[in-house]
């Protein structure tokens, strides 16, 4: 039983993981983007869709990608263009995502769809209890683990992520530095949005296998809170994404296990679980909030 | 070290090799109008290699204009730039940069939650995207050793104190490639006594390896000890220029083309206390100049012959601070065994290195921040509670940084007054204004203060004027004790001596005054006695006659051992 539990913290833990790391590439640029449960929408629909289409679930990954990314274009025109309240527009894209993909998503409810499934790795899987856990997965969720350690190294290695993060402290800096900060925040917000859309993807094609109008379920909001949990630091979203997604796993097995628990209450969990490990983690750190986050900038003098 | 020996003892013959030096920057009439004022007006100037070049003048006198144009930020109206003898675009800085100019800027360009190193990455372009941490690290590491700047890659820069935030500055301008010419902007206004004889010598160090620096100040013994060459300039204009070799620098004649013909009021300060009754102590104009640098000619020394060596409190204490635990905002002790007091008719001053509890020991005293140990005694009494039981004591506050803490921008100055400092009178079921505005400018401060008009709003008015409201504000309800920081702060010569002056006069009329300065020359002239703050201590009362500037520049950075 723990083994299935673990291994479902991954298989449901990954498409909030994805959106986690996409929404922190955001708030380092200093863009704090609730719409990502739209793009999380949008890209799982589009991710969907694209897949029934062609029935190749990559073209569908790269489709879901990019309508999560176009989702994310409405929130960085309306931020940092036009200086918008971030939590107010974020807030308005996602139930405009709920709405638009419940609208689009009608005809998708009752498709099959092949996707990805599992790709046990030889041999690694072949070790007990730990080749189940880690090494029988999807595509997506082997990318996405790949993927942590990479966004570290951009954001703490490169000077890339040196400009990203000084968009999320001083505009001013940069600006100083001949770099335009908007710049780097679209390109933040946009890629936070490609990656909660493959995060959609995930869900839909991978996880699921299909399209329920509002899937996504609040995956989004907990990703751009776990975020806030991790310090804005990449590997402890990662793990923050897994304990959500062991929670996720954990009612399913409860579930089935027949224990006479009201499912109303098992659903509730990993909510109740994620705003428990927020409290404990605020109690040990005043986490350091990248200074300009949610600010808008306009100021365009300065040497 | 020999570089610099060799410099100090050939200063002379330094100015003849820098005439000969090849012309690095050039400006022909530069010009450039903000609307009808004109903050420039046909500057012709030169920059060499090699040389020092000073540019003096007062706040507003078109110093910071200027160094825009040349560092890209503006586009100069009129005139040309010349680089190498040939016309040059400086506008925008990136062009400016790419031909080798650098800035190093009062407010600095850095971000606080990063690393050094980070901060240095970010504004060096070469290797496009890639950051070859090692080599980046070890290029740090030389140019510190090189010019004495000890700055540390791995360390955050939130973690460092003004003066090495100024040095990462001045290393990431040292790495940018092709930098031929730097621009300081007012650098040792961040630094204490030390720290500025150490910045003197690497700027030394810099003309020795051909830089061309551009040095903006208005402290004269800085020119006096390092400059080359000198220009000043009032209201746009040059109204001096001249080089060391000329035998053009000379103090006298470098005052005198920064005032102009303005007169200045000296500041009178009576020392009272047994012995010396009624003795002036008369700072001349001249002595403005000498703030702080050097040390040499402390403004303290003038008035060693005052004798009085005893220390005495001048009147009854007025307010007391026994004990005194003082935490930050996250729960930090930022001081400790704190004790002060504040006696009657007297000006205690506050030197220490910012960020030292000044701000936090400020509010306390105000009441906007509790006293986490011992007490707080007012008139003798125990005082708790908020502002409202501070000021019902006596207690009035001129804040930090009055522009955001004091002033709402969309009310005029009348308003200002009668929300706190005048007592309104009823008008029916209103204000009466009217009388409000009889009272206001019947005052005695408004008018010694010469306060802007009283329907003014205060978003329209400038700093100094900011200032000078908040003071009339604060003397208006006849304070026993005042707690005033850093009144000069960003003003000009003459509305800082308007302001010393009050706080002279209200200290003569028995007020106990807590004033908190980074300007160790103010602080001299105006104080009684002076405390410093220094890891987390209070240290002193200190007698101005006994000590110098040097000493309490010693206590700032290490404490009482010192």
């Amino acid at each position: 039983m723990i083994a299935d539990i673990l291994t479902g913290a991954l298989r449901s833990g990954t498409s909030v993981m994805l959106a986690s790391q996409g929404e922190l590439i955001s708030e380092r640029a200093g863009v704090i983007n609730l719409g990502t449960e739209g793009s999380m929408l949008g890209g799982a629909l589009g991710g969907f869709a694209v897949t029934v289409w062609t029935g190749n679930p990559w073209l569908g990954t790269l489709a879901g990608g990019l309508c999560g990314l176009l989702m994310s274009l409405i929130h960085a025109f309306l931020v940092i263009t036009c200086g918008a309240n971030q939590l107010a527009t974020g807030l308005t894209l996602m139930f405009f995502g709920m709405g638009v993909t419940a609208f689009f998503g009608r005809g998708f409810v009752s498709e099959q769809i092949v996707g990805f499934n599992p790709v046990p790795i030889p041999l690694l899987a072949d070790i007990p209890l730990l080749g189940q856990v880690l090494f029988n997965h999807d595509p997506l969720t082997y990318l996405s683990i790949l993927l942590v350690p990479l966004l570290w190294l951009l954001l703490f290695r490169t000077r890339l992520g040196v400009i990203v993060r000084a968009a999320g402290e001083r505009e001013e800096v940069l600006l100083a530095a001949g770099i335009n900060p908007q710049l780097v925040r679209y390109a933040a917000v946009l890629a936070g949005g490609f990656l909660a859309g493959v995060g959609g993807v995930q869900l839909a094609v991978a996880f699921t296998h299909s399209w329920v109008e509002n899937m996504v379920q609040g995956r989004g909001v907990v990703a751009v809170a776990l975020v806030i949990f991790a310090s804005w630091k990449p590997l402890r979203a990662m793990l923050g994404a897994y304990l959500f997604g062991a929670a996720q796993a954990l009612q399913l097995t409860v579930q089935q296990s027949g224990l006479p628990i009201s499912p109303f209450f098992l659903f509730m969990l990993p909510y109740l679980l994620t705003l428990a490990a927020l409290y404990l983690v605020e109690l040990r750190q005043r986490s350091r909030m990248p200074e300009a986050l949610g600010r808008v900038f306009t100021g365009t003098s300065g040497g | 070290m020999n570089d610099s020996e060799r410099d100090n003892s050939t200063a002379g013959r330094e100015g003849t090799a820098a005439s000969a030096a090849p012309c690095l920057l050039e400006t022909r009439g530069l010009t450039k109008r903000f609307g009808a004022l004109v903050a420039s007006r046909a500057i012709d100037l030169q920059v060499r290699a090699g040389e020092i070049h000073a540019i003096l003048g007062e706040n507003g006198a078109g110093k910071s204009t200027l160094m825009k144009m040349l560092y890209g930020v503006y586009v100069p109206d009129e005139g040309e730039l010349r680089m190498d003898g040939e016309l040059a675009v400086l506008h925008p800085p990136a062009k400016a940069r790419a031909r080798g100019i650098g800035m190093v800027f009062q407010d600095f360009r850095l971000v606080p939650a990063m690393t050094v190193l980070d901060n240095i990455a970010l504004s060096s372009s070469e290797g496009g995207w890639r950051m070859r941490r090692k080599a980046l690290h070890r290029r740090i590491l030389d140019v510190s050793a090189k010019y004495g700047l000890s700055v540390d890659p791995e360390a955050e820069v939130w973690q460092l104190d003004l003066g090495q935030r100024q040095r990462l500055e001045i290393v990431k301008v040292l790495l940018a490639h092709g930098t031929r010419i730097i621009i300081f902007d007012e650098p040792t206004s961040v630094l204490v006594p030390q720290e500025v004889v150490a910045f003197l010598e690497m700027l030394r160090r810099l003309r020795a390896d051909g830089y061309g620096i551009l040095l903006i100040t208005h402290k004269i013994d800085e020119v006096m000890a390092c400059a080359d060459r000198a220009t000043v300039l009032r209201s746009g204009a040059v109204t001096y220029a001249a080089t060391r070799e000329e035998g053009g620098l000379e103090r006298e004649s470098l005052i005198r083309a920064m005032m102009g013909d303005k007169e200045l009021r000296a500041v009178v300060k009576a020392r009272r206390g047994p012995g010396t009754e009624g003795v002036a102590a008369v700072i001349e104009a001249g002595a403005e100049a000498s703030d702080v640098a050097n040390g040499g000619e402390a403004p303290g020394r003038t008035r060693a012959d005052h004798g009085s060596a005893a220390l005495s409190p001048i009147g009854k204490t007025m307010l007391a601070v026994k004990g005194g635990l003082i935490r930050g905002n996250h729960g930090e002790v930022v001081l400790r065994e704190l004790e002060l007091e504040l006696p009657r008719g007297a000006i205690t001053g506050v030197a220490g290195i910012s960020g030292n509890g000044q701000r936090e020991l400020a509010e306390t005293l105000f009441g906007l921040r509790e006293l986490a140990g011992g007490t707080l005694t007012v008139g003798g009494r125990r005082l708790r509670g908020g502002v409202r039981a501070f000021m019902d004591a006596g207690v009035s506050f001129v804040s930090e940084d009055p522009l955001k803490e004091s002033v709402i921008p969309g009310f005029s100055i009348l308003e200002h007054m009668v929300l706190d400092g005048l007592a309104p009178q009823p008008k029916g079921t209103g204000i009466d204004w009217k009388a409000a505005r009889t009272e206001l400018d019947a005052s005695e401060a408004a008018a010694a203060l010469a306060l802007a008009s009283a329907e003014r709003r205060a978003d329209t008015l400038s700093g100094g004027n900011v200032q000078r409201m908040v003071l009339t504000r604060a003397l208006l309800r006849r304070p026993d004790i005042l707690i005033i920081s850093y009144p000069s702060r960003g003003l000009d010569i003459g509305t800082t001596r308007t302001i010393q002056q009050q706080l002279v006069a209200l200290a003569e009329q028995g007020t106990a005054v807590l004033l908190f300065s980074e300007d160790l020359g103010e602080l001299f002239k105006l104080s009684d006695r002076l405390v410093v703050l220094a890891g987390q201590r209070l240290l002193g009362p200190y007698a101005p006659e006994d000590t110098d500037v040097r000493q309490i520049g010693e206590r700032m950075l290490k404490g009482e051992s010192a």
